[in-house]
């Protein structure tokens, strides 16, 4: 299972153990995840495409903070390094890392549907 | 593990959803922001005890929100736990150095969150807790500068002093302090108008002449040669105080007996003075003094030399009119005067009401000088107006002034008449129409001090009255002691038609007079009137023996029957009581007159008048008399006045053969209270001085202190005198000359036979002597110190010598002492200034010791 890789499975619990072992609620928590980060994505692709730095600093910082709750730290590491980008304001070089990204997140996502399938 | 309310502020629901539900865990209350300005509107909001702040948000982000809270003195001490990606740690120190209390790494640890937060509630809570102790500590600042601005509420300070700390102990010693230094300012009060009446007293004592003794139209006649003739007219006047009773009854239960007879004193003579001053204005006479009330006589042979005088004495007015015009003026202006005693305050706070009712009514009447000129002469007022004031009197309530319907009728519309009594027979009057010169004042003409000469006045006076008022002496007058009072109801005498009623009257009194005086008792009031007339004899007043009560029965059993050549006299019923009396001379400065009242006076007359022909006694009279003499007990009786019914008894006869049984400790000390009170007044003070020092009294010691110069420059010789009479002896001769009385009962009896205000005067000035003369090391005398400055009332200067002894025993190993000592302290300080002297415990003598030495 690419999952081990993915998601690291002592940050996913640490975010249960935050929540008082309520797996109901850690799978809310999952789906505020889904449904942002989609959103974040598309800001980020917005704002290399226009060459807004700051913008894409503050979603990068969000994705990264959020992906590491649920201990998908290389997700996690990507957003970091798009977060220096937007820092630094050389925006253009992101745009190569957005498909990299995008295809973590993807893997993120299945690998976390599929930890809720399984009740952890 | 405590809850806080806590604010979470992060722009990432995700981030707020986590946190909150992590907050819910720990136990705590939470609610979010989404931004810094929306965190700091809810802050200024409510109370929040911690607040978790993001870093990275839009419009404030974490720093700006975080120096804005900062800034805000209302919200600054709210910690901030910054929220921070473990890889931001430059900017969590950067938030640190801006205030932030501590920072809590994203993703969250549920063991971090829960300790961080513990220890900001923590330090929030210190911090709570020290504002308010500074917000305190304010109160406190507030409270000090409240006692200076002398508006300290002492209750202010209640809620500090609930603490239980440090600065709890501070506001209650603060209150404490408070209290006491309140307590000291109005005991301070007092002893300033006690001391001012000491003044008066001494300065009106000074210029006392024994004229004062005699009612001022008498006195005019004397110094014209005149005498006053046996019928005349005019307009009597009765002014009958109410609100005594309460007052001294209050006096009595807040000061004790004797500082209660000495303040109820003062109170009276203040009023007294008052209004004898508003008679004398309107050339008005005190002609009798009785129990609260005193007669007062206008007469019309006044009014026309005194026109006659004047200009323009042309008068459509009769000069009877004429008096009673001035009469009623008199009566309105005292009633005026009166307004300045409507509230008495008495040193517990207690407040009384003092008021008068006047009566006004014209008439002929018949002036009677009778009594024995060698044992004491006595002036009557009777007849039928007198009996008419008496009716007027009783129909008057308190404050008003009720006038003789004739005289109102006569007036006309020169009186405000408010209301009428008896069907028309009084008018209650309330003021005078406007400009009406005739009812001017017109005070008596001044009479020179000499112009009566002593041995002209002296029969007015008792012989022991007189010897004390000539010698400038009249305070010692002043006596609180067990008396017996015999009442004695007589009637028989027409005083309308029998021209004869003087010198049978006299005839009576002198009779009367002679049975007392054989008992050395003293006549002291004699008042007639139309419910019978009485007599009121003391004995214990002023000169005491061991056993006044028994010879007040004595004298109650032969003074009935009357014998033959008095038959004349009819009605003859006797009450007699036994009990603590303040005697003393009273009145004014410029009238006065020597009497002794206590509750077993009014007892005695209640007693007289329901004697039924025969003579009632109360228990004190057969508790101290029936060693010789029968009783008969009688069934209990209700007393107008007495709630319960009291115990009586009849005296019958003297039991045949009774021996004289030992005296008891009282009679003892009666028996030198007798020995005492013959003694010279230089003498008496002598001893009195000696006693307040000690025992043993230093003669250097007791001159310094001795109150009067005359005295002091013959002090040996009163010594010396002391004893020959066996009173005192040589303790140790010169140059450390002193001497001890011979026995404690002589001390004790000289001691308490001094008022109050005396003592507490020779206390001081015993205290002050050893203030001064061992001045350099005063440790020696530490106890004494304490023992004189307490009985001369000063409870700080007792409670600072008595700690001083204490420490002092407690330094040597004395520790039964030093506990004594401070105790003593202790229990004068609790008591603070009302009632706190063993003196105001009441009554009894015996239980006052005069000397710190016993």
């Amino acid at each position: 299972m690419p999952e081990s890789e993915t998601i690291d499975r002592t940050a996913l619990n640490n975010l249960l153990t935050t929540v008082g072992g309520d797996l109901a609620f850690l799978g809310e928590l999952m789906d505020t995840y889904f449904d942002d980060t989609p959103r974040l994505l598309a800001t980020i692709r917005q704002a290399v495409e226009s060459g807004k730095p700051e913008e894409l600093r503050r979603a990068a910082h969000s994705l990264k903070s959020n992906s590491a709750n649920f201990g998908a730290m290389t997700l996690s590491r990507l957003c970091k390094e798009l977060e220096e980008i937007g820092k630094s304001g050389a925006v253009a070089r992101a745009g190569e890392r957005l498909p990299g990204i995008e295809a973590e997140y993807e893997r993120v996502r299945v690998a976390l549907e599929a930890i809720r399938a399984s009740d952890l | 593990m405590t809850t806080g309310r806590i604010l979470v502020v992060d722009d990432d629901t995700l981030n707020r959803a986590v946190l909150t539900r992590a907050l819910v865990e720990l136990g705590h209350v939470s609610a979010t922001a989404e931004n810094g300005r929306e965190a700091l509107s809810m802050l200024r909001a409510g109370p929040f005890d911690v607040v978790l702040l993001d870093v990275v948000m839009p419009e404030l982000d974490g720093y700006q929100t975080l120096a804005q809270i900062k800034a805000d003195s209302a919200l600054r001490h709210i910690p901030v736990i910054m929220i921070s990606a473990v890889d931001e740690m430059d900017s969590v120190i950067r938030c640190i150095e801006m205030g932030a209390e501590d920072y809590l790494p994203k993703p969250f640890n549920a063991g971090l969150l829960r300790a961080r937060l513990n220890a900001s509630l923590a330090s929030k809570r210190l911090r709570d807790l020290e504002l308010e102790y500074l917000e305190q500590l304010w109160r406190m600042a507030e409270a000090a500068a409240a006692v200076e601005a002398n508006v300290f509420k002492v209750e202010s300070l209640d809620q500090v002093a609930a603490r239980p700390d440090a600065l709890g102990r501070l506001a209650r010693v603060f209150q404490k302090m408070a209290r006491e230094a309140h307590a000291r300012e109005q005991r301070l009060k007092r002893q300033l108008q006690q001391l001012q009446w000491d003044m008066d007293e001494r300065q009106r004592a000074a210029k006392e002449t024994v004229a004062v003794y005699l009612p001022m139209d008498r006195r005019q006649a004397l110094a014209q040669g005149r005498t006053l003739p046996d019928r005349t007219r005019g307009t009597a006047l009765f002014a009958d105080f109410s609100g005594f009773t309460p007052l001294t009854e209050s006096l009595a239960r807040e000061l004790g007996l004797q500082r209660g007879a000495e303040e109820l004193t003062r109170q009276l003579n203040r009023v007294y003075g008052a209004l004898i001053d508003e008679v004398h204005r309107y050339g008005g006479s005190v002609v009798n003094f009785s129990g609260d009330a005193i007669t007062c006589w206008f007469d019309e042979k006044q009014e026309e030399e005194r026109s006659g005088k004047e200009e323009g004495s042309e008068t459509p007015f009769s000069f009877l009119l004429l008096s009673s015009l001035r009469a009623t003026a008199c009566a309105l202006a005292m009633q005026e005067a009166m307004r300045q005693f409507v509230t008495i305050i008495t040193p517990a706070g207690t407040t009384i009401s003092l008021a008068i009712k006047v009566a006004v009514v014209a008439g002929p009447a018949r002036r009677f000088l009778v009594g024995d000129p060698r044992i004491q002469e006595v002036e009557a007022l009777a007849g039928r107006t007198l009996d008419e004031l008496a009716a007027a009197e009783h129909l008057a309530q308190r404050g008003e002034v009720v006038v003789q319907a004739t005289i109102v009728a006569e007036l006309g519309q020169r009186l405000i008449v408010s209301d009428w009594r008896d069907e028309g027979r009084f008018a209650v009057v309330t003021g005078l129409a406007a400009t009406e010169g005739r009812a001017a004042a017109r005070p008596w003409p001044d009479l020179p001090p000499d112009a009566i000469p002593e041995a002209q006045a002296q029969s007015w006076l008792s012989p022991p009255v007189f010897e004390k008022v000539h010698g400038g002496k009249s305070e010692l007058l002043s006596e609180l002691r067990p008396a017996a009072a015999l009442f004695l109801q007589f009637g028989g005498l027409d005083y309308e038609a029998d021209d004869e009623a003087g010198v049978k009257l006299d005839a009576f009194v002198r009779w009367v007079q002679a049975v007392v005086d054989r008992r050395d008792g003293s006549l002291i009031q004699l008042t007639v009137g139309d419910k019978g007339s009485y007599l009121y004899v003391a004995f214990g007043v002023p000169v005491a023996h061991a056993d006044d009560a028994a010879r007040a029965v004595s004298a109650a059993l032969e003074l009935l029957p009357l014998p033959a050549e008095l038959s004349f006299i009819t009605g003859v019923q006797i009450g007699l009581a036994y009990g603590l009396m303040r005697a003393g001379a009273y009145g004014s400065p410029v009238q006065r007159a020597y009497g002794a009242i206590g509750d077993k006076t009014n007892l005695a007359s209640r007693l007289m008048q329901a004697a039924d022909s025969g003579i009632l006694c109360d228990e004190a009279i057969h508790q101290a008399a029936r060693a010789q003499f029968e009783f008969e007990l009688l069934p209990p009786l209700t007393l107008k006045g007495k709630a319960r019914p009291i115990v009586v008894y009849r005296p019958l006869r003297e039991r045949t053969g009774a021996e004289t049984t030992p005296l008891s400790q009282v009679g003892r000390a009666a028996e030198r209270a007798l020995l005492i009170d013959h003694l010279s007044p230089e003498d008496q003070l002598t001893l009195k001085a000696a006693s307040v020092i000690g025992r043993v009294f230093p003669v250097d010691l007791l001159r310094e202190v001795y109150p009067d110069e005359t005295g002091r420059a013959n002090l040996a010789e009163h010594l010396e005198t002391l004893a020959d009479l066996d009173l005192i002896a040589l303790h140790s001769p010169a140059p450390a000359l002193a001497y001890s009385f011979k026995d404690p009962l002589s001390h004790e009896t000289a001691y308490n036979l001094m008022l109050f205000a005396q003592r507490r005067q020779l206390h001081r000035a015993v205290a002050e002597w050893h203030e001064r003369t061992y001045a350099a090391d005063l440790s020696p005398y530490y106890a004494v110190l304490a023992h004189h400055w307490r009985q001369a009332d000063d409870v700080a200067k007792a409670i600072h010598y008595l700690e001083k002894a204490g420490e002092q025993a407690q330094r040597i190993g004395a520790y039964e002492a030093a506990r004594k000592y401070f105790d003593e302290s202790l229990a004068l300080d609790a008591k603070g200034s009302v009632l706190s002297d063993d003196y105001y415990a009441g009554g009894d003598p015996d239980r006052r010791s005069p000397s710190a030495e016993e």
